[in-house]
């Protein structure tokens, strides 16, 4: 639970700093992962491949997948996913009408 | 044993009917419900409409109650041989958080690609942050060793406690972004 919430908390500075949409899941597929093959270290699961546990093999494939992810999201260029660009996208794609003063591009 | 803890609460908290509500399962439930009212606090601040959060939610949940129980027969399917319809039992005990997690995107994933809801990357990474939070209260210890930790839920109820005063709280679509942590941790 500790660990969830300290995720939750990095997820959350990511997802307020980062402005690129997509890395925060990343980070959190990545983060996930990387407490959940340290957890299993201290549990009693059968081992299954390499002294490693069921779960510690899934956390490493989702620790491979969430940095592969947020490597890729990072060096592609930007296009368009500020906050405010991607709220009036999804307004405008949603019907809505967008606020004065942000007129949609 | 090393790393077992007794914890003298009864798991089952009343039993009607044939029916046993244990607390696994109602943190779980709390879990769910705390996971989708941030989840929709972010996504609404982002533009999306209403319909469209409380129907990726459902998708959401739903895929993960079917991924959580797939996953947890694939890893026992000795168990499950010799008759197949335990397999649909959910009630007699066994999920995998894994495969919650899994069923859950997949479930949310083929919904924003059918009904093209916009900014999809945006849409996981809010669902990102309400799943983790959820994970928090109800989903992390549901697997075969799930006993050993029913004592940290105690200090649960203050934390949705809290979730519930933010959610309560009118807060103008327009607050720079900022202030949505000021606006989680106060």
């Amino acid at each position: 639970m500790i660990g969830d919430i300290v995720i939750f908390g990095i997820l959350i500075l990511i997802y307020l700093r980062v402005n690129r949409a997509g890395v925060t899941f990343f980070a959190w597929v990545f983060l996930y992962g990387l407490l959940r093959t340290l957890v299993s270290f201290l549990r009693l699961d059968d081992i299954v491949f390499m002294g490693l546990r069921t779960a510690q093999l899934i956390g490493i494939g989702a620790m491979v997948f969430g940095l592969a992810g947020m490597a890729y999201l990072l060096r592609i260029p930007p296009r368009g996913t500020s906050k405010r660009a991607g709220r009036r996208r999804i307004q405008r794609e949603q019907g809505q009408p967008t606020p004065e003063g942000e007129p949609a591009t | 044993m090393l790393l077992s803890i007794d914890i003298g609460i009864d798991p089952v908290i009343f039993s009607n009917w044939g029916i046993e509500v244990t607390w696994h399962g109602l943190f779980t439930a709390l879990g769910v419900i705390i996971g989708v009212g941030v989840a929709t606090a972010f996504a609404r601040r982002e533009g999306y409409q209403e319909d469209t959060i409380y129907n990726v939610a459902l998708c959401l949940v739903i895929g993960g109650i079917v991924g959580a129980r797939s996953l947890y027969v694939i890893e026992n399917w000795g168990d499950f041989k010799g008759d197949l319809v335990d397999v649909v039992r959910v009630n007699t005990g066994g999920i995998s958080i894994y495969g919650a997690l899994i069923g859950g995107t997949i479930g949310a994933w083929l919904y924003v690609i059918i009904r093209k809801v916009p900014n999809i990357p945006r849409a996981a990474d809010i669902a990102s942050m309400g799943g983790i939070l959820g994970m928090a209260v109800g989903g992390s210890e549901t697997s075969s060793t799930a006993s050993t930790s029913r004592a940290t839920r105690t200090c649960r109820g203050a934390l949705s406690t809290r979730i519930r005063a933010a959610r309560a709280s009118s807060i103008s679509a327009r607050t720079p972004r900022r202030n949505i942590l000021r606006w989680l941790t106060r």
